[in-house]
């Protein structure tokens, strides 16, 4: 195991405490955690990258990035507007 | 061990701690407007350190590009980000995000 | 002339992103090369047709970068002040909430110059996890800024500073 695969591992079990904060509670609370879950993923991703010596998961991880705005932006314009 | 991959492991394990001391304060904040401080060490330190971890491994080659790349992007979409959740909380709260009468006294 | 001012965005446009495609994709092949140039002027058009159609108009100054070299120290700064209050909480501490804060900034220029302010000032002031921008007031001069420890500041200039 390396550094890497550590780190990610680690990161892994940070994901799935904030997903279980995103599944329940209040929905602003739900929000902020799915953002920061969006960030954590996208790390995780590239950490991956790095263990498994993967091009494809940077590739992966550019993409979740700016995704990972973009979805949290369409909540919260919803959520401030309509719902 | 090398230097390198002591530096390595130092700036991995820092994200890392980031990440977990974001997450405990994703739990522990008062309220949402509290809660929002803990987004941006995930979004900006953890993402720097991270890129900067691959730049120590690969050089300025193309994976190290994409992870500054990701980086770049959290560095700058994460505040308008945070505006923007800051804003959804306060007018679902209030009715508007500005400072009320009561509020400025 | 407009078409003028419309062909060079778009060609100013055309050549960031192809360099984008060329550092992601680290290849010259034809195939790749001709690819991303498709790419490049879709993605340039589709800034181009939003930029006409009423995007909100911005006009930085290079200057306003000046405070750009502290912001890894006041990040580093921040982070240690958030966790330690964080720290300070979970020890069995009295819960400080954070506070709302109208900080004065002054009205600049016209509306580009203005949007472009608010936009660097926006993401500047809020990289720092202590502190987050969450609207501007022109009215009253004014930016509301959110705090998870006051630290009162009375300007945009003592945000930036240490």
């Amino acid at each position: 195991m390396t550094g890497w695969l550590v780190a990610a591992a680690a990161l892994l079990v940070v994901i799935l405490a904030v997903g279980i904060v995103a599944s329940t509670g209040p929905v602003m609370r739900r929000v902020i955690a799915l953002e920061i879950g969006g960030v954590l993923v996208t790390l995780a991703l590239v950490l991956l990258a790095e263990g498994f010596d993967r091009d494809v998961y940077f590739d992966l991880a550019v993409v979740l990035a700016a995704m990972t705005f973009a979805t949290s932006l369409v909540f919260v314009r919803f959520l401030e507007r309509w719902l | 061990m090398t230097v390198q991959q002591i530096l390595i492991d130092a700036l991995l394990g820092l994200a890392v701690l980031v990440a977990v001391g974001s997450a405990v304060g994703l739990v522990a904040a008062r309220d949402d407007l509290d809660r929002l401080h803990y987004l941006a060490p995930a979004s900006v330190v953890s993402p720097v350190l991270v890129a900067l971890a691959v730049v120590a491994r690969e050089a300025f080659d193309g994976r190290a590009i994409k992870a500054l790349l990701v980086a770049a992007f959290f560095l700058v979409l994460n505040p308008i980000l945070s505006q923007a959740t800051a804003r959804a909380a306060r007018v679902r709260e209030h009715g508007d995000w500005r400072l009320s009468q009561e509020e400025r006294r | 002339m407009a078409w003028r001012r419309v062909v060079t965005a778009w060609l100013a446009v055309w050549v960031a992103c192809f360099a984008l495609w060329l550092l992601l994709t680290s290849t010259v092949d034809h195939t790749e090369l001709l690819t991303g140039a498709g790419a490049a002027a879709i993605a340039a058009t589709a800034f181009e047709v939003i930029r006409e159609h009423g995007a909100p108009r911005a006009r930085p100054r290079w200057w306003w970068l000046k405070p750009a070299p502290l912001i890894p120290v006041l990040v580093a700064r921040d982070t240690v002040v958030v966790f330690a209050e964080l720290f300070r909480q979970l020890r069995g501490g009295r819960r400080r909430p954070g506070r709302l804060v109208a900080v004065p900034i002054p009205d600049i220029g016209d509306t580009a110059e203005r949007n472009a302010r608010h936009l660097f000032v926006t993401v500047g002031v809020s990289l720092s996890p202590n502190t987050y921008v969450i609207g501007f007031e022109p009215d009253r001069h004014e930016m509301l800024v959110h705090q998870l420890v006051p630290t009162r500041p009375g300007s945009v200039d003592e945000l930036f500073s240490l």
